[in-house]
């Protein structure tokens, strides 16, 4: 975060931005209920607008191949150090959840966030997604948020 | 994509950003002539201005590869491009965006090791707007026993959208 001497009405606080995160998880891996898969750390303030869940490979297979064994696909924010799993901000719809969801496949590699909540999140704070499950071999899933800058007081 | 209350003359619009996707695929992986290797869909309108692939290390879950050792073992290196696609990523629309050169297919191509034989650009960019809900893909022609990991970064600036005033 950095004093780049904007005012509250600079207009580029408003421009769309893409956040990536998660990856590749280890084999023989559990989560329990709302287990955190992975997380963004916020380093400026802004607001989450939507979100996709994307499949990727995992050196094995170039997607998941069955994810009857997986639930709870949800975001939520922590204001702490993401211990705390404060508010469900979206759930991912499992309804794909037989079948294989490769990434050469455009349509089944990603499940959208439709029921996003938008929320503000102060440096700091977490946005962290969560999933039930456990697997052997590792599996990929990452997160694409899309967020716009909110104002800083530090910017001025 | 959300009402943050600002015009189309809003200079927030030309900001660029990037955006990445793509990332391991798996062992023993084909993809037919242009076949989809990765993609990503837009969340807000976006024109894209440039890209480039970038190798990055992979694990079969026994061996590390830091990269790409041997682009002979991938096959045929044809049709290393960018393609639009408006629906669900099935069709693969106008003309091709961007396509990339890999000036041989011997060599190492490390991942971080090697700053300049880690990424490739794509060429004779078209630049080209997108929707929000609309496809870029990311393809290729390949076969590969041992998974390789390509990831796409492309330059994007926002594009006004109505639903913002």
């Amino acid at each position: 975060m950095a004093n780049n001497k904007r005012t509250y009405s600079d207009p580029s606080y408003g421009g769309h931005k893409v956040i990536t995160f998660g990856g590749i998880s280890g084999a023989t891996q559990t989560l329990a209920t709302n287990g955190v898969y992975a997380c963004h750390q916020f380093m400026f303030p802004a607001r989450l607008l939507s979100a996709n869940l994307r499949f990727g490979g995992d050196g094995i297979a170039s997607g998941i191949t069955d994810m009857t064994s997986m639930s709870e696909f949800q975001l939520f924010k922590s204001t702490d150090s993401g211990s705390n799993l404060e508010a469900v901000l979206g759930t991912f719809d499992p309804g794909l959840a037989t079948g294989t969801h490769l990434m050469e496949d455009a349509a089944l590699s990603v499940m959208i966030c439709d029921n996003l909540t938008e929320t503000n999140f102060d440096t700091g704070d977490f946005l962290i997604y969560t999933v039930e499950g456990d697997w052997d071999d590792p599996i990929n899933m990452s997160i694409e948020a899309e967020v716009f800058e909110k104002f800083s007081n530090d910017d001025n | 994509m959300s009402d943050n209350s600002r015009t189309y003359s809003s200079p927030s619009y030309g900001g660029h950003s990037i955006i990445t996707f793509g990332g391991p695929s798996g062992a023993a992986q084909t993809c037919a002539s242009n076949g989809v290797y990765a993609c990503h869909q837009f969340m807000f309108p976006a024109k894209v201005l440039s890209g480039c692939i970038k190798f990055g290390a992979i694990s079969d879950g026994t061996t590390w590869r830091t990269g790409i050792e041997d682009c002979t073992e991938i096959g045929i290196w044809g049709g290393v491009e960018l393609l639009r696609s408006t629906d669900s990523g099935t069709g693969k629309e106008i003309t091709v965006i961007g396509t990339a050169d890999f000036l041989g297919d011997t060599g190492t191509w490390l991942s971080q090791g090697d700053a300049g034989l880690s990424q490739i650009p794509f060429e004779d960019f078209n630049e080209t707007s997108f929707d929000a809900g609309d496809f870029i893909l990311f393809t290729c022609q390949m076969g590969v026993d041992p998974a390789i990991n390509l990831k796409v970064d492309i330059e994007v600036v926002e594009n006004f959208v109505n639903s913002d005033n």
